[in-house]
């Protein structure tokens, strides 16, 4: 950490550091505009990680959160594997992975360098005073063996009563600059005891969710090119939907129907551009499915993808802009800001913990009647089902939580997750295939990418049938005595079993 | 970390101008560096501004690393940190007479710096003694300059010849012409010669220059007055070979 000092007036900071009477020289030199910007995803996960990453001009720095610093030359960046510093670039990948690097901050400042020298023209100390308006920072840089240079300067400005925060000096550049923490980080989280009326603790879930969803808006419609915004946008709509469907008794059953209805079409409305954006994603994954020889092919099926990219962009871009989509969000986030709007149900007015207790156990038992009568010769569509049922007993538990024992539940949802693991490529391979046959069916292509498209359809046939001979196997795996017992054992039916413990 | 020594048996040939010029590209370069001024004269020294304590210290120089510690400066330049020499160091072949392990003190001693260091490099003082050897046997690599004249072909060979005697790696020793004048037959005619029979030599060739004879004036390295000139050029060569050869 280094300290950084501050003064309200540059005279005043640099007059206490001059020489007088010391055998050595203060020389400060003509300042430089410099515009510094600082990059992050939109959810400022690099200010968060304690990590900035800063450009002016072509001079790009990082101050990772380690501590180390790098500095490199580039022009311009938009994606962590845009960088050009090894290091920086896989660090900075791993916390903001696929997601675009955008300004949040921007401060015009005169630079100057400070050194000291002694009477044979040799430093003692360095140093660089930023300087916004009236503000001044001054971050001082010793040099080895010359410590009583620092040490007087660190004197003379504590003596003259200067101020000094022991921090980053891009911390302090960037407070300067006047920012503000990411409006994804201020959404707030509803706090469910448990003893809260189901659908007043449901509508205050979703609420949030389609706050999330709106934030996206902007980035879908401006910035594309980060394909999370759109999928962050359908995972918040997806997750309130599937609240809804949980807990359906909650809902009067003529309002269900349209608020389903509703929710169903704002999904859909992305569907395509959604699937493209993940076939473009995946574009070299499926060329290595291939032998070389028929990668043209599948190559001339991409361009085709990209070309239908475009348009489905646009498309999604001027449905976000429309009124009709402003009309039909806006109204449901008004259904949910009102739960008691509403006729109530038997079910409505329970307390959620014991509805989601019961539903619990109840999907835990299907699943597990379900999953016991899969054998090889079973359909494709009851492994669909069971996948889904899954799903929807791993919402369950994720959305409540923390009405138990956080650390049991994890435990199980980690277990789940490698029964959903094949289903869920089970599922992706069977609908690769779907789309890919819908595709040569419409677009009637030329031989070469038939040909192609055929090889690629013969291989995920393949890997779709290594997932499917894995499912009983994994579905044993998860549905065992241990299983039961946790369940049994992690979602008690009194809540005073977990109240006042957690 | 890599050691390399600038040496020389014989004096005014540009070795300090070379240890130097180094010592500020290989800084600019990124790598974290190290200039020891082991010649009491303390050439490198005064071009980097950089003063010993006062007290006389050469006795403790071949310790421990960290007796050395305390001596390290920081140069005017990022990444380039100096220890400066002092007159005691004419002393250093007595030091080393009374000590164990004579032979091989120095490179003890500078293992010490590794985790700190990417290159250390050795400005040495001309001569052949227990020093030297010393510094044979620590160096990965020993930047040699030669003015081409008969004599320096001669005192070339009898380095060679030392390090033969000595079971010292003379694979290490790479030699480079220093303080060249093309116009003169005897260069001209000496690098030919050379050339053929000292495969190691260098392809970079620093001409004498009146830039680098201005570093003395300047007290800098020459990428910090003379960019644009010749010298710099050379400079910046002789970096780039020596750097694929020490391979840092």
């Amino acid at each position: 950490m280094q300290e950084v000092w501050s003064s309200n007036s540059l005279e005043s900071l640099l007059s206490c550091l001059t020489g007088q009477g010391k055998s050595w020289d203060l020389e400060v030199t003509a300042p430089v505009i410099r515009k510094f910007e600082f990059f992050d995803d939109a959810a400022h996960r690099l200010y968060s990680d304690g990590t900035f990453l800063v450009k002016y001009e072509k001079e790009v720095v990082t101050a990772l959160s380690d501590g180390r610093t790098f500095s490199w030359q580039q022009n311009k960046f938009s994606f962590a594997q845009d960088i050009e510093q090894n290091t920086v670039k896989e660090v900075i990948s791993k916390v903001i992975s696929i997601r675009l690097l955008d300004t949040i901050a921007l401060l015009e400042c005169s630079v100057h360098q400070l050194v000291w020298r002694d009477e044979e023209g040799k430093a003692l100390l360095k140093g660089v005073v930023y300087q916004v308006g009236n503000n001044c920072l001054l971050v001082l840089k010793p040099i080895r063996g010359y410590e009583k240079a620092n040490s007087w300067a660190v004197q003379q400005l504590t003596a003259k009563k200067f101020s000094a925060k022991n921090e980053l000096i891009w911390q302090s550049l960037i407070r300067l600059a006047g920012y503000q923490d990411s409006p994804f980080n201020k959404i707030p989280s509803p706090k469910i005891s448990g003893v809260e009326p189901a659908r007043k603790a449901i509508f205050a879930m979703i609420e949030p969710m389609l706050e999330k969803a709106r934030l996206n808006e902007d980035g879908i419609k401006r910035t594309p090119q980060d394909i999370e915004f759109l999928h962050e946008y359908r995972v918040s709509l997806r997750k309130s939907r599937s609240l809804v469907s949980l807990f359906k008794d909650v809902f009067p059953p003529r309002q269900l129907v349209s608020i389903k209805q509703e929710m169903g079409d704002l999904g859909r409305s992305t569907n395509q551009l959604r699937d493209l954006d993940v076939y473009l994603l995946e574009q070299s994954d499926y060329e290595s499915l291939l032998p070389a020889s028929l990668r043209a092919g599948i190559r001339e099926m991409f361009d085709d993808f990209s070309a239908q990219h475009k348009s489905a962009k646009s498309k999604v871009k001027r449905w976000l802009s429309s009124k009709t989509y402003e009309n039909k969000i806006t109204k449901l986030q008004a259904t949910f800001a009102k739960p008691d709007a509403l006729a109530s149900t038997d079910a409505s007015e329970q307390q959620i913990y014991a509805l989601v207790t019961n539903k619990l156990h109840k999907r835990y038992k299907k699943i597990a009647k379900l999953g016991s009568r899969i054998t090889p010769e079973t359909p494709d569509d009851e492994v669909h089902e069971l996948r889904i049922e899954c799903k929807k007993f791993r919402y369950l538990m994720e959305f409540f939580a923390p009405l138990y024992k956080q650390n049991k539940v994890k435990l199980l949802i980690k277990k789940l997750k490698k029964l959903q693991d094949t289903l869920g490529k089970f599922n992706d391979f069977s609908v690769q295939q779907e789309s890919l046959n819908a595709y040569l069916l419409e677009k009637q292509p030329s031989q070469s990418v038939a040909v192609s498209v055929g090889a690629l359809l013969g291989v995920l046939a393949q890997k779709q049938l290594e997932q499917r001979q894995q499912v009983e196997v994994k579905f044993a795996e998860f549905a065992d005595q241990q299983t039961a017992a946790m369940v049994a054992g992690f979602f008690p039916m009194s809540a005073k079993a977990v109240t006042g413990e957690k | 970390m890599k050691i390399m020594a600038c040496y020389s048996m014989k004096g005014g040939v540009g070795k300090t101008a070379t240890a130097v010029n180094m010592a500020w590209f290989a800084a600019q370069s990124g790598l974290k560096t190290l200039l020891v001024d082991m010649d009491p004269q303390g050439a490198s020294s005064f071009y980097f501004r950089v003063k010993s304590k006062k007290k006389a210290w050469g006795d403790r120089f071949f310790d421990t690393y960290k007796a050395l510690l305390e001596h390290i400066k920081g140069s005017d330049f990022d990444n380039l940190d100096v220890i400066p020499a002092h007159l005691s160091f004419r002393h250093f072949d007595i030091n080393l007479n009374n000590l164990e392990k004579s032979k091989k003190r120095l490179k003890r001693v500078l293992k010490g710096f590794e985790k700190e260091y990417d290159l250390v490099i050795l400005d040495c003082p001309p001569s052949i003694s227990l020093l030297s050897e010393n510094i044979f046997s620590s160096a990965d690599l020993i930047l040699l300059p030669v003015i081409p004249t008969t004599l320096s072909e001669r005192t070339l060979d009898q380095v060679i010849a030392f390090f033969k005697e000595a079971k010292l790696p003379a694979k290490n020793i790479v030699p480079f012409f220093s303080m060249v004048q093309r116009q003169k037959h005897m260069h001209a005619d000496t690098m030919g010669r050379l050339r053929k029979s000292h495969k190691k030599l260098l392809k970079t060739q620093i001409p004498f220059s009146a830039d680098i004879e201005k570093m003395g004036e300047h007290r800098a390295p020459v990428g910090e007055f003379a960019k644009s000139k010749p010298a710099f050029t050379h400079y910046r060569s002789l970096w780039s070979e020596v750097k694929d050869t020490l391979e840092v």
